[in-house]
């Protein structure tokens, strides 16, 4: 049932200063210094792989990369599992880059497996935004989460 | 779907207000002209070990009361789910010992003889929203005075299905609080798969989980999805604690350290997630698992004169008030 999609170059994306002073303090304050949260041109966005937690809408993993669809209001549940027991195979924190748009939530309802960097993120307002995460021996893992 | 339901709208007005609080600390930052690294955090916090783990704990904070219920009178149900365990009432399919593991465990975490889930007696509710040291003030969290499992069940009229989906354990644990005549969030159903059964996502994602749901009668029931850890292996605890001479089985070791994070968040957090959680969202349980040396480490601790694997537990009052993850717990003024 997971539906891959062809991974798009993503453009279009307006990356807001973080500066001091006017409008720019005042765009910024709302968006969060260096978050990146406005696409210009959104790319079409796919249905999420089946949930695995109550309330959710859906799960990705480190096998997502896409662009995937998210209903405001909707449950975002993501799972990144280490490849080896190696410590620098264990994966970060997974990043929002627009928090005020998919928000950290309480993830804290399971009791992950070891190796396993879990997060939990909830939709609060439409927008596009990207969820990131990186091991110490230099994987990198992002996907595109679009909420409407 | 999502938006009719009574903690979906909880969700959507804690996270609307968690996001005015962040645009409004992203401005306090910019008017003093903070650093990029005084941006809201956005990762979230709850991790297996690692020295990330321990970053993300102190970055998450205490925990802070979400305005949600307590426990104050922890009871504890067990429901062995499916013809899988055996048949009539008595279970006989059970490879690893998991049922009377689980239940001694369980059935010993009272009085002064549990020294380590008494480190959440100082969360309490009934006190102001964001408050993160009760000092005495509203309704603590309970200890048990005596054994506070009040009844078991096998649920031998049906087989469990094979891979149980989260709407169906939570079916499953209300028609056990049925069975029993409970409900309420001081009640706790534990719903235990039977061997070879993998909940969606279990071992993958997760090792247990806990969430509410509602009764028959329409009040709230808590419960927990214990699905059979030893099948697991390692990535769900086994011999992650060095035995020692303890007697303790290693391989069965994540049975208490997975019971013992869901039961001591649902203490805590009995309807997730309007308890106690971090500003990154997360509960007691997950600031401080897998945590397999230095402070906090996961450890063989006694309760009530049995040795059992465990992993620490957040304790608000540690560290003069700057939170830590505690193994053992008689006083603010006594822990570690």
């Amino acid at each position: 049932m997971r539906r891959m999609v062809t991974e798009r170059r993503q453009r279009g994306w307006l990356r807001i200063p973080c500066v001091l002073g006017g409008l720019a303090a005042l765009t910024a304050s709302v968006s969060g210094c260096g978050h990146q949260a406005v696409a210009q041109s959104p790319a079409p966005c796919s249905t999420l792989p089946p949930a695995q937690l109550p309330h959710s809408a859906g799960t990705l993993t480190q096998a997502d990369s896409g662009t995937y669809c998210l209903p405001v209001g909707g449950q975002l549940d993501v799972f990144l599992t280490a490849k080896s027991a190696q410590m620098s195979a264990r994966w970060s924190p997974v990043a929002s880059s627009a928090p005020q748009l998919l928000a950290p939530t309480n993830g804290g309802a399971l009791t992950p497996p070891v190796g396993v960097t879990p997060a939990v993120f909830v939709g609060t307002a439409p927008g596009t935004v990207r969820l990131s995460s990186r091991t110490a021996d230099g994987r990198h893992w992002q996907a595109t989460v679009r909420i409407k | 779907m999502l938006l009719s339901t009574p903690r979906t709208r909880h969700m959507l007005s804690r996270h609307a207000g968690l996001a005015a609080v962040a645009a409004s600390l992203a401005a306090t930052a910019l008017l003093w002209a903070a650093p990029a690294g005084a941006a809201p955090k956005a990762a979230h916090a709850m991790s297996p070990h690692s020295p990330a783990a321990a970053q993300r704990a102190a970055s998450g904070g205490n925990l802070a009361y979400g305005g949600g219920s307590v426990v104050t009178n922890p009871t504890i149900y067990i429901v062995y789910w499916g013809n899988q365990w055996g048949s009539g009432s008595t279970v006989t399919n059970d490879p690893s010992g998991e049922v009377p593991l689980q239940l001694s465990f369980f059935q010993r975490t009272y009085g002064s003889g549990d020294t380590w889930s008494n480190s959440q007696t100082q969360y309490c509710e009934g006190v102001a929203v964001g408050t993160t040291q009760c000092g005495g003030a509203g309704t603590a969290v309970g200890h048990p005075a005596s054994n506070p499992v009040a009844g078991t069940w096998l649920d031998s009229s049906t087989k469990a299905p094979s891979k149980p989906g989260s709407s169906q354990i939570a079916a499953e644990a209300v028609k056990a609080a049925s069975h029993f005549g409970v409900s309420g969030d001081n009640v706790e159903i534990i719903v235990d798969a039977p061997h070879g059964v993998v909940p969606q996502g279990f071992k993958t994602s997760y090792c247990a989980w806990h969430d509410h749901t509602t009764a028959s009668n329409g009040a709230d029931l808590p419960y927990t999805n214990m699905p059979y850890v030893p099948d697991a292996g390692s990535g769900c605890g086994a011999n992650f604690v060095p035995t020692g001479s303890s007697g303790v089985n290693g391989a069965t070791e994540g049975v208490t350290i997975v019971g013992g994070h869901e039961y001591a968040e649902t203490l805590t957090d009995p309807a997730p997630s309007s308890g106690w959680v971090d500003s990154s969202g997360s509960e007691t349980g997950d600031k401080c698992a897998w945590i397999s040396s230095g402070q906090g480490a996961s450890s063989i601790v006694a309760l009530n004169g049995a040795p059992f694997a465990v992993q620490s537990l957040w304790s608000n009052n540690f560290n003069g008030g700057a939170g830590g993850c505690v193994t053992h717990y008689t006083s603010s003024g006594n822990q570690g």
